[in-house]
């Protein structure tokens, strides 16, 4: 046998228990459990108030047991998820239809009569085994695949992240980006609200590599990176790396003021992280220019809008270049200087 | 006169012949065949007793008890005295019950158990 079998006898007749036990054992069960009543196979099973796991493979039920009727108990017992697929035989001597209807009804899978005949009594808990062992096989592959179809999940998760994160700085890579903003910018259009796109560049940035080498350069887009992590954190804002050393951050459903409070936020702290950057022409720590472009978009929504849309942010942070770095632009759709 | 001779000779010749009941049971309980046995002269013990506590609600638990496993065990005889000790017992028919014991006495005296 595969797995060890396990019996629960419930009679209240010794005569009855020592029967089937002496037929069980001849027949190669050894791990046979009795109860005599009703309270103690509810102990046994894990009914009462101790919950347990007792790894039944089937019941042997009597159907009068002294002070409650077995069908009773049968309900009892297949009314727990744990003995749902396991077999309950009832022992009856009562064979009137609407007891045995009453016993199926209750859960029972099949019904020995009294009095006990050796070749069907064993013939019948043969066959309810059987199908205890098919349930419990069945059970172990359902286990199975649920633990596969985890697993896969997890692993498409973190695929799913890897394509779209940027592998030094672990911000949204430029894939996620673009798909994010048309996405973002589309439902602006629809809903009718401003979004906002801070795009942002480390000054001076060729300069710091060339003094502290690419691994420092490293080391200062990540500080850079956390800070806008830090900062763009209702749900739907997004950090991106946008390039080498520039960062994007949309912030749906927000106008130009709340974008350039944000853009301040961050500024400060790129501050207050005091990245030492001797050879800026700037200032003597690591400093951000930003540029933001907010608007409403309207008419009809194509790649081209969403582009000048990037493309008018880009403007206004080279606007903040120009300006002599270490500040914050807004674009400005009126002015003709852009 | 004659009939009673005939039936005085057909005693004396069941006790001469020691002829026994013979009972076939499986070969599987010939272990536990003594405890049944020892069971059921125990309950003929209890049952007289309950008999003068006049308590036959005992007795029919015990008469529904034999009845229930007799058979099991391969004395479809006992099965059958257990269930009408069970039906005496609920009819409270003392005399009938008093009969029952008595028979499963004497069949329990004269048995001859063949295992196979």
């Amino acid at each position: 046998m595969v797995f060890k079998i396990k019996i629960l006898i419930v009679d209240d007749d010794q005569d009855i228990r020592l029967l089937i036990s002496t037929y069980l054992k001849n027949a190669g069960y050894e791990d046979l459990i009795f109860a005599e009543s009703a309270e103690e196979s509810y102990e046994i099973l894990g009914l009462g108030e101790k919950e347990k796991n007792t790894n039944i493979d089937l019941i042997l039920l009597d159907i009068m047991l002294k002070n409650k009727n077995g069908i009773e108990v049968c309900r009892k017992i297949k009314s727990n998820e744990q003995y749902q697929d396991i077999p309950v035989i009832m022992i009856t001597a009562q064979t009137e239809t609407e007891w045995l209807k009453k016993a199926f009804e209750a859960g029972a899978h099949d019904y020995i009569k009294k009095p006990i005949n050796k070749i069907e009594f064993l013939a019948r808990v043969e066959s309810s085994l059987k199908l205890s062992k098919e349930m419990y096989k069945r059970k172990l592959k359902e286990l199975e695949l649920i633990d596969l179809s985890k697993k896969l999940k997890k692993a498409n998760k973190k695929l799913k992240k890897m394509a779209s994160m940027d592998g030094l700085t672990e911000l949204a890579n430029r894939r996620l980006f673009d798909q994010t903003i048309k996405k973002e910018f589309k439902r602006s259009g629809r809903e009718n609200y401003n979004i906002s796109l801070i795009m942002a560049d480390i000054d001076n940035f060729k300069a710091y590599n060339d003094t502290y080498g690419h691994q420092k350069g490293d080391e200062c887009i990540i500080s850079i990176a956390k800070v806008l992590e830090k900062c763009a954190k209702r749900p739907a804002d997004l950090a991106a790396r946008y390039g080498g050393e520039e960062f994007a951050v949309i912030l749906p459903k927000t106008n130009k003021e709340g974008a350039l409070k944000i853009a301040k936020d961050i500024k400060s702290e790129v501050k207050k992280l005091k990245i030492e950057h001797k050879n800026s022409t700037t200032a003597d720590y690591v400093t951000l220019s930003l540029g933001i472009n907010s608007i409403i978009p309207d008419g009809k929504i194509g790649q081209n809008k969403i582009d000048k849309f990037i493309d008018n942010a880009d403007k206004a942070l080279y606007k903040a270049k120009e300006n002599g770095r270490d500040r914050i632009e807004m674009f400005e759709e009126t002015r003709g200087d852009f | 006169m004659e009939e009673i001779g005939l039936k005085c000779l057909k005693k004396l010749e069941v006790i001469f012949n020691m002829e026994k009941e013979k009972v076939y049971i499986d070969e599987d309980l010939k272990v536990i065949i003594p405890n049944f046995l020892k069971n059921r002269k125990s309950d003929i013990e209890n049952m007289k007793n309950h008999l003068e506590e006049n308590d036959l609600e005992k007795i029919e638990v015990i008469g529904h008890g034999m009845k229930g496993s007799g058979g099991g065990y391969g004395f479809d005889y006992i099965s059958e005295i257990g269930k009408k000790i069970e039906n005496a017992a609920k009819e409270e028919d003392k005399e009938n019950i008093k009969k029952s014991i008595i028979k499963l006495q004497e069949y329990l005296e004269n048995i001859e158990i063949i295992y196979r």
